[in-house]
């Protein structure tokens, strides 16, 4: 217990938790439109600005858990409601929690049917979404987990587009395959170490083989939600058919549970294994860059050409995590922030170019650039970020996962540059048509630009674009102790151990 | 400017004399200059070294743009919209 | 930011920024105002000496002021040519266009003054985008498609050039931006020189330029010859000063580059190959890495900016006034366009080192030093290449554009005319710097990084020279009709690009998104079905077999059920006698098991 640093008085990570939940009972009750929205719109922004003080009260100096609670849950079987913020996670949640009220205005408009449902649906999510970032104890994590799976069907099952049915089912049956993996992994470990303390379960000296079922067990679920190359596949169509907020939902929180996961429990809990299986897996994320930069750039749908972008981005996450260098790992963090501001904010603007023309193909929205000028300028940085121009928040990030690639090994970097390549290619191509389209462009003058509440949404997101662009070293703050810490027991671990020289040259 | 051309054109015959007589006393002016500075072997031996230089490089490179040109590299001006694959007018 | 040094860069961005807002009477004086800013600063700059505007970023420092003699004079020229540009453009009233264009230029003093590679590539990055629009914004059927070929090759040199800074930051630990190694070039020094080359137009990645700078619109190309080639060429002196490739590679651009021109119908479309050959001396200069050397390639550098950027504002105000831009629809124009015509002639001697005008003082410098460091046959070669330059712009350009045979239509000819007040003042700025250059390089000189004695006014080059030019033009005369121009478009590596770009969107397009669709066909057809299979199987074991078991147990218990109710009469004395029994029954196996 000596890892975690107890928050005295208020519990304001479970407060964090429960808020939404407490929030979406209301929504039982009183079914009202106007009122889902509103009330929705209030305990999320309700639950952002409580979230402010975890980021004023953090000690980035220290690699403890903070504002950690530890109650007795079912002690029986050594189960505890334990709960704690580190470096690895805080910006997590504090994207989670600043980025739901933004999803919440999306949907203002978007959905007319059963909104209080969604709505409850939405408060759900942000519960097990915030849970997931900072529980402690394995059977809480896995309960947050699954918690997310069904809201998330149900957001693509009944508020989603022409093939809902087969992306919802797709979605859920993909992610539950790994989640059981990941089940039968937690429950091994529990026999192994008699608890289920996560922090309890890092660095011990469990057998080579026991180790690498437990981090193939593990990786499968993460790549499963990242999604790394080849369990991508329910992405595109997940995020195709799901509604706006669901789309960001996914991409900027769903996808960094997938990455965190790998950071939190593959690196610390199965170390011998990780370093054995390094290679293969940052060729893996290697794969993932350049396919989906080929798959996107053949894209005729804006969603799918983003959902395959976001393959290749969560390929460099994957890829700087796995050089397991101080730079790799930061790079990445930041890559996961930066992925989930960038990739939200597109997003948002292909469902507003959606809301008014009721169809996401290109085809049908060339040439909007001249009737909708806020449009295409806000459209035109997120692109530029997406692809990594520098003084956007992706070139920091791009910049240090290839650094920390480089130090590792010149033809891992060498091999990801291309990848850099054909995200440009095919951010620029989406633009060229999107903006300006080509010779023979359906006309587009009764497209409205972009309202006060549209830009209120997408304006926010813009600041942190080019705020983690020009002036990354506070977010950097924020993470670096605790990704020493992590990386120097990695290293001195290593040290003892000698494995990856004897298999993998 | 354009009288000045236009008193030119008039006297064509004369500015083209002129125009000679000039090329001749550069030529001779090659043969009396010190050729101290001279860079390589080849401008302190010959005679009218840049002249002949001159006159060569600029036959030299007409002839293999007229040559280039014909084997194929002057193309209608239409030519990718031709060779294009029938799918692709984006590019 | 460090006190003393001003960054130029400022007043231009800053000025873009708040252009949209100024309207009416007010345009044109600030349109004027803001590069003379910037002008301003560099020339208040030019005092000092040193690394300034030093800011920490990450684990880094970067330096946004670095100025030494280099610098400084490549600043000079940048800042000058922003102030003729913007003077040439004045009466344009589309915002954009300036804004675009001193972005533009503010990326190119950037990367002139940066002293790390981290600044470099944010301005480098800033001077391709902003420069894109340059083309864009003539608005022709074509023009975005080449705005997009434009912007994708040079995001690919930006990238290389990445990847070979991050190599090199990874091999030296430093991002300074300094010589490389170049005497033993390593991956980092090669990837860096091609990023820095692809801007420079080497061949073969420079098919971009001919095409992007016919294709731009006729203030914008002004700029375009100007800043993105010769940010190229300050880039190679600093980093690749000595590079031997690089001499064999300036040679092949300038015999590739005048080849070329002398093919070409668009006027516009020459100029940019000359641009390719002149860029070639630069880079021969580089190569060769001696203090003459590099003094040449600077002062080419400097000279070469002011005469391209004199044709081109010839050439624009021909494309302005007329529309067209093919010798095959012009000629005759000296009656209708003198003044135009006498600039761009000033502009045609210069470049063709005419004694006097600005590329006399400077060509003659990297001969020099390439027969110094005994390269005769790269030096020849480029003899011969100089000579071509006089050919095709000394030459064919203006006798086939101003004199020939008169091509225009009936509506080119009443369309043509002298340009604006503005373009005029522009133009004559241009050419009274090129013959003060080529009168007086002793100012010149003086700015140039190496402190060399050197003359170019001397009996045996001028000599040299007129005999060159003399006769070359005789050849020319003579032979005319064969360099007639003729309505054609000239094939290029581009056309290979091309066919490739198409094969590989092909590509992309059918297999790949097909294995795609496969892929998730499979999971369809092995996943699902198989799955199905199973738990249809299961499904059947299930209520067959399992049920079956619990079926069979439930009728044997029903059956004995029904057998036991017999044992139940109603009566209480019954029940109590079976039941003393079972516990007598009971007590007595207890006790027996107890005593074992």
């Amino acid at each position: 217990m000596e890892l975690l640093l107890i928050k005295e008085g208020f519990p304001l990570l479970s407060f964090l938790i429960f808020l939404p939940l407490a929030g979406s009972i209301a929504l039982l009750f009183f079914h009202g439109q106007t009122f889902a929205r509103l009330w929705t719109l209030l305990i999320t922004s309700l639950t952002a600005v409580c979230s402010l003080p975890l980021l004023f009260g953090f000690d980035p100096a220290s690699s403890k858990y903070q504002f950690a609670e530890a109650y007795a849950w079912i002690p029986r079987l050594n189960i505890n409601y334990i709960v704690g913020l580190d470096g690895i996670s805080i910006l997590l949640v504090l994207l989670t929690t600043l980025i739901m009220p933004f999803c919440v205005l999306a949907s203002w408009k978007y959905i007319q049917q059963r909104v209080a449902p969604f709505m409850f649906c939405l408060l759900v999510m942000e519960t097990s979404m915030v849970g997931v970032f900072v529980a402690l104890d394995f059977v809480l994590f896995y309960i947050f987990w699954e918690f997310m799976l069904i809201p998330m069907y149900l957001l693509i099952a009944v508020w989603g587009g022409p093939r809902k049915a087969y992306a919802s089912i797709k979605f859920f049956l993909y992610t539950l395959a790994g989640s059981v993996l990941l089940l039968v992994a937690i429950i091994a470990l529990y026999l192994e170490s008699g608890s289920f303390f996560i922090p309890e379960m890092m660095w011990q000296p469990y057998s080579l083989t026991f180790q690498v079922l437990v981090f193939l067990a593990f990786f499968l679920a993460f790549a499963i939600k990242v999604p790394m190359f080849p369990f991508h596949t329910w992405l595109p169509a997940a995020h195709v058919e799901a509604p706006t907020a669901g789309s960001v939902i996914l991409a900027s929180v769903l996808l960094k549970m997938g990455t965190y996961g790998m950071l939190r429990f593959c690196l610390p809990i199965t170390p011998d294994a990780t370093l054995l299986l390094a290679q293969p897996i940052l060729w893996l994320s290697i794969a993932g860059i350049i396919y989906g930069g080929f798959t996107a750039l053949a894209q005729q749908d804006m969603k799918k050409l983003i959902a395959y972008s976001s393959v290749g981005h969560m390929g460099f996450v994957t890829l700087g995590i796995f050089v397991l260098n101080g730079r790799g790992v930061e790079g990445a963090m930041l890559q996961m922030i930066n992925h989930g501001v960038t990739t939200g904010a597109l997003f948002l603007c292909v469902g507003m170019i959606y809301e008014r023309t009721h169809s996401r193909e290109l085809a049908l929205s060339m040439g909007v650039g001249k009737y909708m000028p806020w449009f295409v300028t806000f459209l035109a940085f997120f692109s530029l970020s997406s692809f990594g121009f520098p003084g956007t928040n992706s070139f920091i990030g791009e910049f240090l996962v290839l650094a920390g690639t480089f130090e590792h090994s010149t033809s891992l970097a060498l091999a990801a540059i291309p990848g850099a390549v054909l995200a440009a290619a095919y951010m620029l191509r989406m633009l060229q048509k999107v903006v300006w389209g080509g010779t023979a462009n359906p006309d587009q003058s009764y497209l409205t630009d972009l309202g006060p509440r549209e830009i209120a949404v997408l304006a926010p997101f813009l600041l942190f674009v080019f705020w983690i662009g020009l002036g990354p070293q506070p977010f950097i703050n924020l993470m670096h102790t605790s990704v020493s810490a992590l990386l120097n027991q990695l290293h001195h671990w290593q040290q003892h151990q000698q494995v990856a020289a004897v298999l993998w040259n | 400017m354009t009288t000045l051309i236009a008193y030119l054109q008039a006297r064509l015959k004369t500015v083209v004399t002129v125009c000679f007589v000039l090329l001749a006393a550069i030529a001779v002016a090659s043969l009396l200059v010190d050729t101290q500075h001279a860079h390589s072997w080849a401008e302190r031996r010959v005679p009218f070294f840049w002249s002949l230089f001159g006159f060569a490089a600029a036959a030299l490179i007409i002839g293999a743009a007229r040559w280039f040109g014909r084997s194929g590299i002057q193309a209608p001006v239409d030519v990718y919209d031709r060779t294009l694959l029938p799918c692709e007018e984006e590019e | 930011m460090t006190s003393g040094f001003l960054h130029p860069s400022i007043f231009l961005i800053a000025g873009a920024l708040l252009l949209p807002f100024i309207q009416g009477p007010l345009r044109r004086p600030y349109l004027f105002l803001a590069p003379l800013l910037s002008l301003g600063a560099v020339l208040y700059n030019a005092a000092l000496a040193g690394s300034y505007g030093l800011v920490n970023f990450l684990d880094w420092q970067l330096v946004f002021g670095r100025v030494d003699k280099l610098s400084t004079v490549f600043a000079l020229i940048m800042a000058l040519m922003a102030v003729i540009g913007t003077l040439y453009g004045l009466h344009v009233d589309r915002a954009g266009e300036h804004m675009a264009a001193w972005f533009y230029a503010a990326g190119s003093l950037g990367v002139i003054y940066s002293g790390d590679y981290l600044s470099l590539f944010l301005f480098w990055e800033m001077m391709a985008f902003a420069s894109v629009f340059l083309i864009w914004f003539r608005r022709r059927p074509n023009s975005l498609a080449v705005g997009f070929r434009y912007l994708v090759i040079h995001t690919i040199g930006g990238i290389t050039l990445l990847a070979g800074i991050l190599l090199h930051y990874q091999g030296t630990g430093s991002i300074a931006f300094d010589l490389l190694d170049v005497a033993h070039p390593g991956l980092a020094t090669w990837l860096i020189m091609i990023g820095f080359g692809l801007n420079a137009a080497m061949v073969p990645l420079h098919s971009w330029l001919p095409e992007a700078y016919s294709e731009a619109s006729f203030n914008g190309a002004v700029f375009l010859c100007a800043f993105t080639t010769k940010t190229a060429v300050y880039a190679l002196a600093r980093a690749c000063a000595g590079m031997e490739v690089l001499v064999v590679m300036g040679v092949i651009m300038a015999l590739y580059g005048v080849i070329y021109a002398v093919m070409e119908n668009d006027i516009r479309k020459l100029l940019a190959w000359s641009i390719v050959s002149q860029v070639g001396y630069m880079v021969a200069g580089v190569g060769i890495g001696t203090d003459l050397a590099i003094n040449g390639a600077v002062a080419h550098a400097v000279a070469h900016i002011l005469y391209k950027s004199l044709l081109f504002m010839g050439t624009g105000s021909v494309l302005y006034m007329t529309g067209k831009t093919k010798f095959t629809e012009l000629g005759g124009l000296h009656a209708k366009m003198p003044a135009t015509f006498f600039f761009t002639l000033v502009g045609c001697l210069s470049i063709s080192a005419v004694p006097f005008f600005a590329a006399y003082a400077s060509k003659s410098m990297i001969i020099s030093a390439g027969f110094e460091q005994h390269l005769n046959w790269a030096v020849w070669l480029l003899m011969l290449g100089a000579t071509g330059t006089f050919m095709y712009n000394g030459l064919k350009l203006p006798y086939f554009l101003f004199f020939g045979s008169n091509k225009c239509s009936q509506a080119t000819w009443d369309k043509a005319g002298d340009p604006p007040r503005n373009m005029l003042i522009a133009m004559t700025l241009g050419a009274t710097m090129c013959i003060l250059v080529g009168t007086v390089p002793g100012f010149l000189y003086a700015l140039l990084p190496h402190a060399i004695a050197y003359t170019p006014y001397t009996a045996y080059q001028l000599t040299e020279t007129m005999q060159l030019l003399g006769f070359a033009a005789l050849a020319f005369f003579l032979l005319k009709k064969y360099v007639e121009p003729v309505d054609r478009v000239c094939l290029d590596i581009d056309w290979l690009y091309r066919q490739m770009g198409h094969a590989f969107l092909w590509l992309i397009k059918r297999p790949l998104q097909w294995c795609d669709t496969a892929w998730g066909e499979a999971y369809r057809v092995v996943g699902i079905g198989s799955l199905m299979t199973v738990s249809r199987f299961w499904s059947w074991f299930d209520w067959n077999a399992i049920d079956g078991v619990v079926d069979g147990i439930a009728r044997g218990v029903r059956a004995l059920g029904g057998k036991v109710r017999v044992l139940q009469s109603g009566q209480i004395q019954v029940v109590l006698f079976y039941l003393s029994s079972l516990a007598a029954v009971m007590l007595v196996t207890f006790v027996v098991s107890q005593l074992l």
